[in-house]
């Protein structure tokens, strides 16, 4: 954990799948509920959007190659505003990883695990998270490879058979018959929701080999994000209707049930993409908050961020909190951040004349 | 790093045998189908088939519990004011943890839907183990009354439902409703009313059994008193699926006949198979004789025009059919005949068709059809500027004109017709 660890565009691309997408496909209904029938072509426009903030992150990374945005935002705008940025992306991650497991916990227990107390799931899913952070990005861009073909596979299998034979296009036209304002807020939403894959890229960027050669992959990794946005909104309303799909709690869960035993295709993925998801957070706040704290004491640090992660997962009373936090937190915290940070490193960059590899963080 | 791992691995094999959610199987019992009726006082009453597991897996029918063993699963039946209620009181009753991830059917009784079915959606909205592809069917009378009918081949009942609901469609007077797409779609969405399937229970030894409502079907004794706790006696009889239920919202406002149902069915393109019989005057001698169609299926579209904020409905079937039974001597290699069966078949089809918007437009002014959704599709700015929150009260005057084609594609085994020796 301590040392840098370098990974392949493969592994990077794996790495950052789960974190991206994970709060995305716990709100498919909630996209719908803002953007109706256009909810795909929102979800389009929004991935597109956020797929222009990851190109600018890789391309600042390649003015200090093998540094995170955050070390490269603090060698061009001085300590104080680095360490700030710093907390308050530690403060960030933490809550969304939190926000995984109360998502996925609360969705167990609706579904599967009605009598478990939640705070069981949360510490299971976040200790085997941390033990997966804990061996390194190389470790985690490993078992993502692997995982995430295994999760996309079933996922998808079990949620085109929940399609068979229910999906009907009557639902799925006219579109854009709700005007211009829902389809920009339903865009917005989804840019936010993929914004948290984007806060790991500002960290991840430093264990990229070659940060400038990542272009063809992160335009790749938006792409196939755009599948899982049309398979997600297009089968949720065209199985259900846009006014139906509006009001699930789990649209692709409701979608599977209609078949008895295709359930499992839908919990499965989702537990092994929060763990990853939740492994991929623990590990950027790990780094962060090494770096912030000078590499003092990393092991009290990885123990209070953990802690904080469970607590806030915990303090969650329900779901349906969960889920309000969940779009407050995606819409108005990371998409902003990730803005800001962006924004203030470009232009400290551009003050200092493109130069920072040569400064002491 | 291996503290923490092994600290995880005890932690993981603590909690993962499952000690909160574990339940034997032994402990508990399947109910395949729920029957709803409500009582005079307000309160609901849940009846349900029930069945225990078998050692290998599956449902089957009772070896043992408090309820009556039959050929069938165990009636219970619990009165409560919600159907939660209903389900606890079920496992006070039972002794064992009653699952309903199995329940393949819901049958509502006439009154339960006829007074307003917001209570018993609220059931079925969020329980994650009750599916929205559970079959929802109304009945004339008490719901009760057909979860407790042992048809002759003494299977479950839900499964009897199933079975007769599949076959049922085959003929095109009744159509596979279910929970999703018949009630909560057509609820939630603007332009679409709900419709659910009918089923008639009929107790054949009970002499005195009378008329069960709508237009056929026969009522037993109720089985057991409204609103008490407990199993149900069971008895011989048939089940008939029948016709549809239709709904304003979320009531019950009445009932189409087979005609009417396939009527509706053509409409909303649901026929997939079925015979009509028409009654040709091209007999050798002259006299009306029937002919009898299978008929292979059909489309229709709907087309609107829209001038000065009214709107016309067009609706055009096309028909595809067979010659089924035809005794009368008229020559079947005509074409001239061909065409002149094909207008005899079309003139069939649109009256069931204009008696399905006769009954659902006109006297109960439903929009089951989902003219309202269809006008919204396709001409959506003006559903949404000038019919949107109009459209209950405009429908049942808006004028439907009705179109329809029927093509005769084959003839059966024989070309012409037999000619019996003088």
């Amino acid at each position: 954990m301590s040392e840098r660890q370098k990974i392949s565009q493969r592994q990077a691309f794996y790495f950052l799948y789960s974190p991206s997408v994970i709060l995305f496909t716990f709100q498919f209904a909630t996209v719908i509920n803002i953007a109706g029938r256009e909810s795909w072509v929102a979800g389009s426009i929004g991935i597109l959007f956020m797929m222009t903030f990851s190109l600018w992150t890789l391309w600042l990374s390649q003015f200090a190659p093998g540094h995170t945005i955050l070390e490269i935002l603090e060698m061009v705008a001085g300590q104080i505003i680095g360490r700030a940025v710093g907390i308050v992306y530690t403060l960030i991650t933490v809550i969304i990883a939190a926000l995984v497991l109360r998502n996925l916990s609360g969705m167990l227990q609706t579904i599967t695990l009605p009598n478990t107390p939640v705070w069981v799931t949360i510490l299971v899913i976040l200790g085997t998270g941390a033990v997966i952070a804990h061996g390194g990005i190389e470790v985690q861009g490993r078992l993502a490879e692997v995982l995430v073909i295994v999760l996309f596979t079933i996922f998808f299998s079990g949620f085109l058979l929940g399609l068979r034979g229910q999906f009907n296009t009557d639902f799925i036209i006219p579109v854009f018959d709700r005007g211009i304002r829902d389809l920009v807020g339903g865009a917005y939403f989804t840019a936010g929701q993929i914004a948290t894959g984007n806060l790991c890229l500002l960290v991840m960027v430093a264990a990229l080999p070659r940060s400038g050669d990542s272009y063809p992959m992160i335009a790749k990794l938006y792409l196939s994000f755009l599948i899982i946005a049309f398979t997600g909104t297009l089968g949720t309303i065209g199985v259900f209707g846009a006014e139906e799909g509006a009001r699930m709690a789990f649209a692709d869960f409701n979608v599977t049930l209609l078949i008895q035993g295709l359930e499992v295709a839908i919990v499965v993925p989702y537990i092994l993409g929060s763990i990853l998801s939740v492994a991929a957070f623990t590990y950027c706040y790990w780094v962060e908050t090494t770096r912030t704290f000078n590499n003092w004491r990393p092991a009290i640090w990885q123990t209070i961020t953990v802690s904080l992660a469970a607590v806030t997962a915990i303090s969650i009373s329900s779901n349906n909190e969960s889920y309000f936090l969940s779009t407050l937190v995606s819409s108005y915290l990371a998409l902003p951040f990730t803005l800001l940070v962006l924004l203030l490193t470009s232009a400290c960059l551009l003050l200092r004349g493109g130069k920072a590899a040569g400064k002491k963080t | 790093m291996r503290a923490p791992a092994l600290l995880l691995i005890v932690i993981t094999l603590l909690v993962f045998p499952g000690c909160w959610d574990r339940y034997e199987l032994e402990n508990t019992v399947f109910i395949t189908s729920l029957g709803v009726d409500r009582e005079p006082g307000g309160e609901l009453t849940l009846t349900a088939e029930s069945t225990l597991p078998q050692p290998g897996g599956g449902a089957a029918g009772p070896t043992g519990g408090n309820g009556t063993k039959g050929p069938q699963g165990v009636i219970y039946q619990s009165s409560d004011k919600t159907l939660t209620a209903a389900v606890g009181r079920f496992q006070q009753i039972i002794g064992r943890k009653v699952f309903l991830g199995y329940v393949r059917s819901i049958v509502i009784g006439e009154d339960a839907a006829r007074e307003d079915m917001t209570q018993i959606l609220g059931f079925l909205d969020r329980n994650p183990l009750l599916r929205r592809s559970s079959l929802v069917l109304i009945t004339p009378g008490r719901a009760s009354l057909v979860l407790s009918t042992v048809v002759p081949r003494k299977t479950l009942v839900s499964e009897a439902i199933s079975l007769r609901v599949a076959q049922t469609e085959q003929t095109g007077v009744s159509f596979t409703t279910m929970v999703g797409d018949s009630i909560f779609i057509p609820l939630a969405t603007d332009g679409l009313e709900p419709i659910a399937a009918r089923v008639i229970a009929t107790s054949f030894p009970d002499k005195s059994a009378g008329s069960q409502g709508g237009d056929g079907g026969n009522t037993a004794e109720m089985p057991g008193n409204s609103g008490t706790q407990g199993e149900v006696a069971q008895k011989a009889g048939l089940l008939r699926v029948s016709g549809m239920a239709v709904f304003r919202e979320t009531r019950l406002v009445g009932w189409l006949n087979e005609k009417e149902s396939r009527g509706w069915g053509w409409i909303r393109k649901r026929v997939r198979r079925g015979y009509a019989v028409t009654l040709t005057p091209r007999s050798a001698q002259g006299q009306l004789n029937p002919v009898t169609f299978h008929l292979l299926g059909g489309k229709s579209s709907i087309k609107y025009s829209i001038d000065n904020d009214e709107v016309a409905v067009h609706v055009t079937v096309n028909v595809r059919g067979e010659v089924a039974e035809c005794a009368t001597g008229i020559d079947l290699t005509d074409p001239d005949i061909i065409n002149s069966l094909e207008s005899d078949l079309a003139e069939e089809i649109k009256s069931e068709v204009e008696a399905a918007l006769e009954k659902g437009q006109r006297e109960l002014e439903s929009d089951i059809f989902g003219f309202g959704f269809q006008l919204f599709r396709q001409h959506s700015r003006e559903w949404n500027q000038e019919f949107k929150d109009r459209w209950p009260e405009l429908f049942p005057s808006v004028p439907i004109d009705v179109n329809v084609n029927a093509s005769i594609e084959n003839t059966g085994v024989v070309l012409r017709a037999l000619k019996i020796k003088p």
